[in-house]
């Protein structure tokens, strides 16, 4: 059977692309007329309390540094396959970072990176097709990215744009080792591959001409079938002659280890005084062993840059690591020890004031506008006889505002029952319905009308965001609701139902922690709960001492904040100040660990 | 009964995610947590799609105003999903030409891919497009605006969109390089930069603590709204 | 009739007859057509009669020179080792028309009435919702009814086949589901999934009068996943992160030549004021009065500044989807703009609507 065949042969072939890479790898120019002093003392250890996944290097600054270095390029030996799947994705997962905390709005790239993630984690590009998808959407993205590069200013978000084309470089070394490796797989480069070709080639170039390569494929039934025959019978010749010649490669080159250079990194100001630098190597598989090289590099600096002039580099002889280190996964997640320290705070807090608030102390709290406006547009909605419209957002229940929606709507429906106003409740998640069911059923019990309940009025639509809006334009502008709420994880549809609010003259209260769709609230609601005060709204509208006594656990929280901010910008400012070596290492300690 | 052992899976679910998120070993349970929740939101359709088809078919037998509208729903409705389960017109897949189910449900040329381009995309597109008027006529209803706050927004927003339009160099593409900084596109960076950056961060933050607290008063049986009345 | 009725009446009948002459009058047949490519597809099973399992080719791509069996014509092949079918993709007009005077007996591209009514009927359905913006009508009714049960059925597929199949019945019966839906599967079965089966069928249980209170258990499970999951998840994103790049000198030096960078340093400071101030602004436990009222306001400023960049920053996104919505209707189904469609279906447009839709603006 073919593909057995095939696939024994890959086995083969496989040294020869891994010493083909080597090759690339260490193909430095060889014309040293300077001389760059290698690092010393490169060790490489397990970082303790991870998941596995980082080695920290340290080495001994080179000789000349910093007149003579420019940074140091550190590589590590490369694995099989699978690790560059997983580089792919976080190659693109940083990518997805950087357009978030940028804040540019998540239009452009969001899907595609999204697509390639989703392919990604569901298929792990086993085939041929998901490959092409991936390279697809990659591309689009690309596209996507460089347009948004050229939209911006050239002058200027210049930090921006730094990190966005840095990524952008991180995708292009993704994939090329991806599809290399991938490339090698097919045989496509192999000598298999240029045996057959050599041997097919000709016979297919005489039987259609010079341009053979354009239409063979339609024409296929053209070739004659002894010819054919013959040409199978030839390429299974020239398949096994290349074989024989891979297999002699392999024995007369050993196996050698295959490097790439992951990063290159210059040493702080504080790690020159030192004389020593380190590098924590991310992204490991703790099921491999890996080894390090170190090198210095000095890059030349060019006088008069002409057209794509590169700049000369003088790279040094590597410090190696000579003994193969594998990543360990501990019990417990040593970077996430400060996290672990913050959720006690904040949580205790929550809890303490809690039972502060439940032992009978009285905890006062400010008004917020928009919640003192609830009961009067319930009160307005019974007063004209129309029906008081709620929307938890278009989320399912795996969103924590859709969570806090509900809760919200638990005391609307509860004044709205006491009122005996109509409560009209559209979702857009059939779970979201069945809560909310459930959630306005105990109100109206709660309200002691549980008779006045209609399971009716909560009501499913449709999951697709603008079909959703596009019923809620509609039935808004026929029954016009006196009151409209909006509670919940809300996107572009934020400002048509709004507006369409607006026109048909309802009160409108508006709750949401969608930082992009709050300014829209903001310009067409009566009132908006911006970010905190949505979660803060439920505490509010409850009254009960308890609730109170969770707010006041949120303002710790964000004491603790200030306190943070305060002193680490007081410490930063002293280290720009001073350039002291050890307020440097104090602010990198509470940038890089204590806030990580 | 009824309600200990609801509060009883909501606080055990999620402290144990809370504590799984700290421990190599258990930090993948969170994305299992994701697919089960995904697997039961597409259960769930049989329930909202119920009670579209039953609120659809009361409309219709009840003669309601406006029935003729729930027929054209409920006919949508089952000839998408009968197109798109059924794989109505979708080839095989490439690599198994022999089996008939194996192709994928949206292939071009099928019945579920005619519905989706022509008839789901042109309707959501529009309405997504239909942004373009309520986005004129909220800055124009904020223009009358009556206070501080609003005028703040108002400008900003002003700025904005001009400074990202052609019109910037054209309002102070006048000002000469020492007072580059004025120009409307370099104010525009700024405020982005600084001004929206501020804020954003004191909301992001804000956000986090309310959502730590509302998930641990959830937790922690303090909020249970959504669990229903009834006694137990 | 009143006068308002009369005058629209009048707009309707006169679009309508220009519709009908551009659609008629037009050199190359009516506006709005749609044309595609025929695209044979023709496969073999090339596994040896020993095989279980059948091994498909295309028999037009390169690797069917490597099997005797391709060697002969695909109608002689036996029939239940090929099978074919012809794939319809997109085309334009204008290579209909290029291909037509070369060679119009094997002219690959032609006319296709399906897609031609379904452009009409987006067309029109673009003018229903369009219509909204004059005031509610029968025909905005009309494509919000076809929105809702399109849309809903749409999800519900998309649900079944992406995630009932491989998630749920795909990791509990794999040798079933490889029978018929994922041929090729090849994975062990995985019993944890029963846990979200069971929990489905326990929130199924709501339909029984007597089950409903069983369905909160699946309910509640999801909710306490959920808290726990957003809990640490917020306050590692969101509030160490934000703390993090808030942590920054005030006084700030220029790198390169040591001098006193008195932009840098006032952009810090009033990040830090603007974040501190705007966090003042959300306490719950101090009334806004006096100084803290103060300093609220300065938060307020700081909020309505940024939300103001934040409607600015999007307005031109929007007109952009209608400039697209009025390409659809002018190009494609008018065809007023590139009268003959020689443009090709560009991956652009694609791409942008496939960012637009996820509406994540």
């Amino acid at each position: 059977m073919m593909q057995e065949h095939t696939l024994r042969k890959l086995r083969l072939l496989a040294p020869v692309i891994m010493i083909a890479g080597a090759g690339i790898a260490q193909a430095q120019p060889d014309e040293s007329e300077r001389m760059v002093h290698p690092p010393v003392d490169l060790t490489a250890r397990d970082k303790s309390w991870d998941g596995g996944e980082k080695i920290t290097l340290t080495w001994k600054l080179a000789e000349g540094d910093p007149d003579n270095v420019s940074f140091y390029r550190v590589y590590r030996s490369l694995t099989v396959a699978p690790l560059h799947v997983r580089e792919l994705h976080d190659a693109v997962s940083d990518l997805h970072d950087d357009f978030e905390e940028l804040d540019i709005p998540r239009d452009q790239l969001q899907q595609c990176i999204e697509n390639v993630l989703q392919l990604m984690d569901v298929q792990g590009i086993d085939d041929h097709a998901d490959l092409y998808e991936y390279t697809r959407e990659l591309r689009h993205a690309r596209l996507s990215m460089e347009r948004w590069i050229q939209a911006t200013s050239p002058t200027n978000a210049e930090t921006a744009r730094i990190q966005i084309i840095r990524d952008l470089d991180k995708l292009d070394d993704a994939i090329p080792t991806y599809e290399a490796q991938r490339e090698d797989d097919d045989s496509e480069t192999s000598a298999e591959k240029i045996a057959m070709m050599a041997v097919t080639e000709p016979v297919l170039q005489e039987i259609f001409g010079d341009d053979w390569k354009e239409d063979w494929e339609e024409r296929i039934e053209e070739i004659p079938q002894d010819v054919r025959f013959q040409l199978l019978e030839d390429r299974d010749q020239a398949e096994e002659q290349a074989e024989a010649q891979v297999a002699r490669d392999v024995a007369a080159l050993g196996n050698q280890r295959r490097y790439k250079s992951i990063e290159d990194v210059k040493p702080e100001e504080w790690e020159l005084h030192r004389g020593k630098m380190s590098y924590e190597v991310e992204k490991l598989d703790r099921r491999e062993k890996y080894w390090f090289k170190v090198t210095a590099v000095y890059v030349e600096e060019m006088q008069d840059v002409g057209e794509g002039a590169i700049p000369r580099e003088y790279e040094s002889e590597p410090a190696m690591t000579v003994a193969g280190v594998q990543p360990a996964r501990q019990w417990f997640d040593g970077v996430r020890f400060p996290l672990s320290l913050y959720v006690l705070i904040v949580c205790g807090a929550v809890m303490i004031y809690i039972q502060i608030a439940r032992s009978g102390k009285i905890l006062k709290v400010r008004t917020i506008a928009g919640l003192e406006a609830v009961d009067e547009a319930v009160g307005r909605a019974t007063e004209m006889g129309r029906p008081i419209m709620f929307i938890c957002g278009i989320q399912d229940m795996n969103d924590i505002q859709t969570i806090a929606g509900l809760t919200v709507l638990s005391r609307v429906a509860k004044t709205a029952a006491e009122y005996d106003a109509k409560i009209e409740v559209p979702t857009s998640r059939s779970l979201v319905m069945t809560a909310a069911r459930e959630t306005v059923q105990a109100a109206y019990l709660e309200a002691g009308r549980p008779d006045a309940y209609n399971e009716d009025l909560i009501y499913y639509v449709t999951d697709e965001q603008f079909g959703f809006v596009a019923y809620l334009q509609g039935t808004m502008a026929r029954e016009k609701p006196a009151a409209c709420f909006y509670m919940g994880t809300f996107f572009a549809e934020s400002l048509i139902l709004a507006e369409t609010g607006n026109s048909i003259g309802a009160i409108q209260v508006a709750g949401t922690a969608m930082p992009a769709q709050l300014p829209f609230f903001v310009a067409a609601c009566d009132y908006t709960l911006i970010g905190e005060e949505f979660f803060a709204a439920s505490a509010y509208l409850s009254g009960a001492p308890e609730q109170m006594g969770s707010l006041k656990g949120q303002d710790i929280g964000k004491m603790v904040v200030g306190i943070m901010v305060i002193i680490g910008v007081a410490v930063a400012t002293l280290a720009s100040v001073t350039g002291s070596v050890h307020l440097n290492e104090a602010v990198e300690f509470i940038r890089e660990t204590m806030l990580r | 009964m009824k309600r200990t052992i609801p509060l009883f899976l909501t606080a055990i679910g999620g402290f144990v995610l809370i504590i799984a998120y700290y421990i190599p070993h258990t930090q993948g349970w969170g994305e299992v947590a994701a697919i089960w929740f995904d697997i039961l939101a597409a259960i769930a359709f049989l329930l909202g799609g119920g009670n579209l088809m039953k609120i659809h078919l009361k409309k219709i037998s009840d003669h309601k105003a406006g029935w003729a509208y729930s027929v054209i729903t409920i006919i949508a409705f089952l000839a998408t999903l009968t197109a798109g389960l059924g794989k109505v017109f979708s080839p095989p897949s490439m690599q198994y030409p022999d089996m008939a189910w194996s192709g994928s449900y949206r292939e071009i040329g099928s019945a579920f891919w005619w519905l989706f381009e022509y008839a789901f995309k042109p309707l959501t597109a529009t309405m997504f497009s239909m942004l373009a008027f309520y986005v004129a006529s909220a800055a124009f209803r904020a223009f009358r605006a009556k206070n501080f706050e609003a005028i703040l927004l108002l400008g900003t927003a002003f700025i904005i969109l001009l400074g990202r339009t052609a019109a910037a160099n054209w309002v102070t593409g006048w000002l000469p390089e020492s007072w580059a900084g004025l120009k409307l596109e370099n104010v525009t960076v700024t405020i982005m930069q600084v001004f929206n950056t501020a804020g954003n961060r004191a909301i992001m933050i804000g956000i986090a603590l309310g959502v730590a607290a509302t998930s641990l008063k959830v937790l922690l049986g303090v909020d249970r709204s959504y669990l229903g009345g009834g006694k137990g | 009739m009143k006068k308002e009725t009369l005058i629209w009446t009048i707009v309707m009948l006169l679009g309508a007859v220009v519709l009908v002459l551009n659609a008629t009058l037009r050199q190359h047949g009516p506006a709005g057509s749609a044309y595609v490519e025929a695209v044979p597809q023709r496969f073999v099973d090339v596994s040896d009669p020993g095989e279980i399992e059948p091994y498909w080719i295309s028999y037009d791509s390169e690797e069917a020179l490597d099997y005797e069996i391709c060697a002969q014509p695909f109608a002689d092949i036996p029939a239940e080792k090929r099978e074919d079918w012809i794939r319809y993709d997109q085309a334009t007009l204008g290579k209909y028309l290029e291909e037509e005077a070369i060679n119009p007996a094997r002219n690959p591209y032609q006319f296709s009435l399906s897609r031609t009514i379904g452009i009409w009927i987006a067309a029109f359905f673009t003018l229903f919702i369009f219509s909204f913006l004059y005031k509610d009508n029968p025909f905005y009714k009309i494509a919000e009814s076809c929105v809702v049960g399109v849309t809903a059925a749409y999800w519900m597929v998309v649900g079944f086949w992406d995630v009932i199949v491989p998630n749920l019945l795909g990791k509990l019966f794999p040798e079933w589901v490889k029978l018929w839906a994922i041929p090729g599967l090849e994975e062990p079965p995985n019993y944890w999934y029963a846990v979200p089966l069971v929990l489905g069928i326990l929130l199924l249980m709501r339909l029984s009068p007597k089950g409903a209170w069983i369905s909160r258990w699946p309910l509640a499970f999801v909710i306490g996943t959920t808290a726990g999951m957003r809990l640490t998840g917020f306050l590692h994103a969101d509030f160490l992160s934000q703390i993090r790049n808030t942590v920054i000198p005030v006084i700030v030096f220029d790198p390169t030549n040591g001098s006193f960078d008195w932009w840098a340093s006032l952009s810090n400071i009033i990040i830090v004021v603007g974040v501190l101030s705007a966090l003042v602004y959300f306490f719950f436990s101090i009334e806004h009065k006096g100084v803290v009222g103060k300093t609220a306001k300065l938060g307020i400023w700081f909020l309505m500044v940024t939300f103001g960049a934040a409607f600015g920053y999007t307005v031109m996104g929007r007109i952009a989807l209608f400039a697209i919505r009025l390409e659809f209707l002018f190009d494609d189904w008018l065809w007023l703009i590139d009268p003959i469609q020689r443009r090709v279906p560009i991956e652009e447009v694609a791409l942008l609507w496939s960012s637009l839709s996820a509406g994540f603006i």
